[in-house]
């Protein structure tokens, strides 16, 4: 197969990874042979690459296992060489209207919708961009997944439109510690009761923030959702339900309220299968 | 489209039949209720919400049921919510600690049977 838009990932050995992307304008022969950069091995975009993955060994604990992959389709493939030349303006353009703030802040928002799926953020991207870009379209999109035994920290505002993103991001986090299909279902439950109930006394003005961290310990997971506000207990039973959910599926539910916010920690000893 | 979750309402008969898939949560459980409120015309016999595709529920989706049950027992109108067992939503409506609503089936079949049709 010949094309020239490539891209390569290399882990520079320590702990950061070097990310290319290349887009040929053009097509045809022409175009392939001048594509830069020859010295370095690259993956075609032509081709539907496999997975690229650093390994966990060398890449050390502050990046993780990194994945990335590429999906390249031409948005148009019947052009003349004439053509080609014509459409090398249309690509500039394209690119920089791509690299506006207003740009960024769409591609944040598509991102924002998507599951930590590498094939699913090229998809959304892609469906989501203006047509008649002028050239085929490269995306090369790199998850950043948790590793065993590594500690998160996440700092969500607290709003209801916060909770999905947290939800993806504690799932992969208990997929990286060999959590089975219902326990990540449960805790995810169970932490996002907790988070909804800081969301929905989110206190005096807007940007408060929700601060959870996760850790392994001694087989258990060890979850905290912290706010700065204070618990309530619903007055509604009905409302009630999030504090019997977590309880039914943690181990340990505990709940301190001091003067500068509230700290919920949930506890489950993990037994993998399923 | 109603945020996280993609509604799908058609008509048999007399009943509404509401298929909602994604996720169902704080930021969308109040937009949900009132589409689905909104589908249901007065001379309907009743509503089947099928969530068998549903991936997440919260508690404030259980709610978002037992409101449902409310104001459409109110208007005289029938309710029946299909999810399987072992659904991620299932296990929240158990979980939260309710006794097992009558409006709530297994499957298709039952539900409808339970709607009169």
């Amino acid at each position: 197969v010949v094309g020239g838009d490539f891209y390569d990932a290399t882990e520079l050995g320590d702990g950061r990874v070097a990310i290319a992307i290349g887009d040929v304008a053009g097509h045809g022969v022409l175009a392939a042979c001048a594509s830069p950069t020859p010295a370095i091995p690259r993956r075609s975009c032509a081709a539907r690459t496999a997975p690229w993955s650093a390994s966990p060994a060398r890449s050390a604990t502050r990046w993780g296992a990194e994945r990335a992959r590429s999906t390249c389709r031409p948005t148009s493939s019947s052009r003349s060489a004439t053509r080609c030349c014509s459409t090398r303006t249309g690509w500039w353009s394209g690119a920089a209207r791509s690299s506006t703030r207003e740009g960024i802040d769409r591609l944040a928002e598509r991102l924002g919708a998507s599951p930590p799926d590498p094939e699913a953020v090229c998809e959304g991207i892609e469906s989501a961009l203006e047509p008649g870009l002028g050239d085929d379209v490269a995306i090369l999109a790199l998850v950043r997944a948790p590793m065993a035994d590594e500690e998160m920290r996440v700092v969500v505002l607290a709003h209801p439109d916060e909770l999905a993103d947290l939800r993806r991001r504690v799932g992969a986090w208990l997929a990286a510690q060999g959590a089975g299909r219902t326990e990540r279902e449960d805790v995810v439950l169970a932490v996002h009761e907790a988070a909804m109930n800081a969301v929905e006394h989110a206190y005096g003005p807007a940007d408060a923030e929700l601060t959870v961290t996760a850790a392994m310990r001694d087989g258990a997971v060890v979850i905290t959702v912290s706010d700065e506000g204070r618990w309530r207990e619903p007055r509604d039973a009905r409302r009630g339900r999030g504090r019997g959910i977590m309880t039914a599926v943690m181990d340990h539910v505990t709940i301190d309220t001091g003067p500068r916010g509230s700290t919920v920690t949930l506890i489950r000893r993990l037994e993998g299968a399923g | 489209v109603s945020g996280l979750a993609t509604v799908r309402i058609r008509e048999r008969g007399q009943i509404v039949i509401a298929t909602v898939e994604g996720e169902v949560d704080l930021s969308n459980r109040d937009g949900l209720t009132t589409q689905l409120v909104g589908a249901v015309a007065n001379s309907a016999t009743g509503l089947m919400l099928d969530l068998s595709g549903l991936e997440f529920m919260d508690s404030s989706g259980v709610h978002m049921l037992y409101e449902l049950a409310d104001r459409l027992a109110t208007r005289q109108q029938r309710f029946a919510v299909v999810l399987p067992p072992n659904r991620p939503p299932r296990r929240a409506i158990e979980l939260s600690g309710v006794a097992p609503e009558r409006w709530l089936h297994g499957d298709t079949a039952s539900a409808l049977a339970a709607l009169g049709t």
